[in-house]
């Protein structure tokens, strides 16, 4: 078949649908929107996977959280807060020097008022040792991170998180400034880059971390750790080095070998990571199927229209196979018209769902981004569904003996 | 051209009745005639011209077309067979609506296997005198000229057999006669043409009439003068 032969085909098999306009919108508008349906929710699972990966990088694939649990007490003072008082700075001590341990640091938190000059703000105050940014991930963008000895000397020095730095410097030059930490005044020595948040809704950036022995005796008055950062050596053993240090404090705390006696808990960025996944990826495949079977209904308008059409226009089959044409040609036909429809649908549901993947990544603070894979797989589905389902129709056009189709009108 | 020998066409009815549209029929077309077949409705005429098109196939009988078995062809080849030698033309017109007169002549040619179809559709209207409407739809054209769109997409693969069933069946006298006018002078071309009517006046042109009854042919006229053909038959 030469090609101006084929064009005419074509178009000879293409006229009805732009005769019957409403009709034929209607028939891909089906397909369309499973395209479309398919697209955004490739998008978005693709946006909360690469949140995912992200944040995974930012935390490191290497990290336990040992807290303090909340305890009941008979008597409450308001100084200290509803959490065990039993993890030390011995604690961390004996946990850094665990083999399958790479770093840790220790932690103690809380809320605090600070001040520049006339701008004031509460934020999270963290007395950490310097292995900290290395342990977290964090980045030094300006200035110095404190080393031992500001730690042994307890120096007042405070390196800032990106967002206490906006908030209360906008753009001016922290480092060598002070900064009063609960009326406390302190030297910046150094800003942190900013990480953003992450999945649980934590703003990592919205802190200042000074020494340890600083935060404890100068700003939180207690002996108590709320957290320590460990660092495992080989992200293979994370749960090996949970149950290590499960082992340790209970040794050292006395306290049986229950977990339910346990007065700390060990978070297993891995684990809580490997669930988040998980829901992600269920959730991802879940809204897939929701979209698979859009497209299924669609291939289901596609194959009415074509039911409708074969039936309306026998006459004109028998007639084209009056005038020569084979049952092969007469299939074809059905099948182009077919696979135009779906093809036509597949294409305004990729731009209609580019469009909503769009509106969706402007519209919210949610990760977008159109996997190609969703774009071949729905192209693919398309095709199938055209084929498949215009196959029915046009067999049976093709399968109409050119007399009867003849008279029927 | 056209050799039929025996040829019985047998139907079965849902009801499970059988019908006998035509028995033992025999009947021979030269090349270049002009034959009218007449006859009640129901005598198999209209079996007849389905049959000579390969639209349909006999029950029992012989279809030689230029010597060669064309019956029992397979369903392609017969499409083949009536894309390359035979010109339907039907009562109904059956032209593609909303669908200019042009791209509903040339509609055969997207079947066809010639080199080259260039021109094929503009001369064939021509040949109609239908020059000017090249691309009015259907509707937008009177019947009789959409009967001259017709045959001239039955025109337009220079097929050697026309077949015109009830050509003028609707059509009011005057397209009627202008119809014919064009039968006559493809005849004329040597073209052949057989055509069913149950219209005496419209058989009255033609130069060769055969009568079916019950699916038998009970009279076939070929004198020199047409109408004393129809005078003969009847």
């Amino acid at each position: 078949m030469r090609f101006d032969e084929a064009g005419r085909r074509l178009g000879s098999s293409l006229r009805p649908l732009l005769v019957h306009k409403v009709r034929t919108i209607l028939a891909l508008s089906g397909v369309a929107v499973g395209v479309a349906a398919v697209v955004v929710s490739s998008a978005i699972g693709r946006g909360a996977q690469q949140e995912m990966v992200r944040t995974i990088e930012r935390m490191g694939t290497n990290l336990l959280i040992v807290k303090p649990l909340p305890v009941k007490r008979l008597v409450a003072r308001q100084a200290v807060s509803g959490l065990a008082t039993t993890l030390r700075i011995e604690d961390y001590e004996a946990i850094a020097g665990l083999a399958l341990v790479a770093a840790a640091a220790p932690g103690v938190e809380g809320n605090a008022r600070v001040k520049v000059g006339t701008i004031a703000m509460m934020t999270t105050v963290r007395g950490t040792t310097p292995v900290f940014p290395s342990v977290r991930r964090f980045q030094i963008a300006a200035g110095r991170f404190f080393d031992m000895e500001d730690v042994r000397r307890s120096r007042r020095v405070a390196v800032l998180g990106a967002r206490v730095t906006d908030a209360l410097f906008e753009g001016q030059q922290p480092v060598g400034q002070e900064i009063r930490i609960r009326g406390v005044p302190f030297d910046i020595i150094g800003v942190l880059q900013a990480k953003g948040t992450t999945t649980d809704g934590a703003d990592e950036d919205n802190q200042i971390l000074v020494p340890i022995r600083t935060a404890l005796r100068r700003i939180f008055n207690t002996t108590w750790l709320t957290t320590v950062y460990v660092s495992v050596r080989e992200p293979a053993r994370m749960n090996d080095a949970e149950t290590d240090i499960q082992d340790l404090l209970r040794a050292r705390h006395q306290r049986g070998l229950d977990s339910r006696t346990d007065d700390f808990a060990v978070q297993n960025t891995a684990k809580i990571r490997s669930v988040q996944q998980e829901m992600t990826e269920s959730l991802s495949l879940f809204a897939a199927g929701l979209a698979a079977i859009a497209l299924l209904v669609g291939g289901i308008g596609i194959l009415a229209l074509m039911l409708l059409s074969v039936r309306e226009r026998t006459s004109e089959i028998g007639l084209r196979m009056a005038v020569g044409a084979q049952p092969r040609d007469i299939l074809a036909q059905f099948l182009v018209e077919a696979s135009a429809l779906a093809l036509a649908g597949w294409t305004s549901g990729i731009v209609l769902g580019g469009a909503a993947a769009l509106a969706v990544a402007l519209g919210t603070t949610w990760t977008v981004g159109v996997p190609v894979t969703a774009v071949l797989a729905s192209f693919g589905m398309a095709v199938i569904i055209g084929l498949g389902f215009g196959a029915l129709p046009a067999r049976s056009a093709a399968q109409i003996p050119p007399i009867q189709a003849l008279l029927r009108t | 051209m056209i050799e039929l020998h025996a040829i019985s066409k047998t139907y079965t009815r849902p009801s499970g009745d059988t019908v006998h549209a035509l028995s033992d029929l025999s009947l021979r077309i030269d090349r270049g005639e002009f034959v009218a077949i007449v006859g009640a409705s129901g005598s198999g005429k209209s079996t007849l011209m389905n049959l000579l098109g390969l639209l349909d196939r006999p029950t029992e009988g012989r279809y030689l077309f230029d010597g060669r078995d064309v019956a029992s062809l397979d369903v392609a080849n017969q499409a083949r067979f009536r894309n390359r030698y035979v010109g339907f033309i039907f009562q109904v017109f059956h032209l593609l609506p909303r669908t200019s007169a042009l791209e509903n002549v040339e509609l055969p040619l997207l079947y066809s296997d010639r080199a080259s179809t260039t021109g094929l559709g503009r001369r064939a209207l021509e040949a109609v005198g239908l020059a000017d409407r090249l691309y009015h739809t259907p509707s937008e054209l009177s019947g009789g000229q959409q009967q001259r769109v017709a045959i001239a997409r039955a025109l337009v693969n220079e097929p050697d057999l026309l077949l015109a069933d009830e050509p003028t069946g609707n059509l009011d006298a005057q397209s009627a006669s202008e119809v014919m006018d064009i039968f006559d002078a493809l005849n004329r071309s040597g073209r052949t043409v057989v055509l069913v009517t149950h219209d005496l006046a419209v058989a009255a042109r033609a130069r060769r009439v055969v009568r079916l009854k019950g699916g038998r042919v009970v009279a076939d006229a070929r004198p020199t003068e047409p109408k004393d053909a129809l005078e003969e038959v009847q």
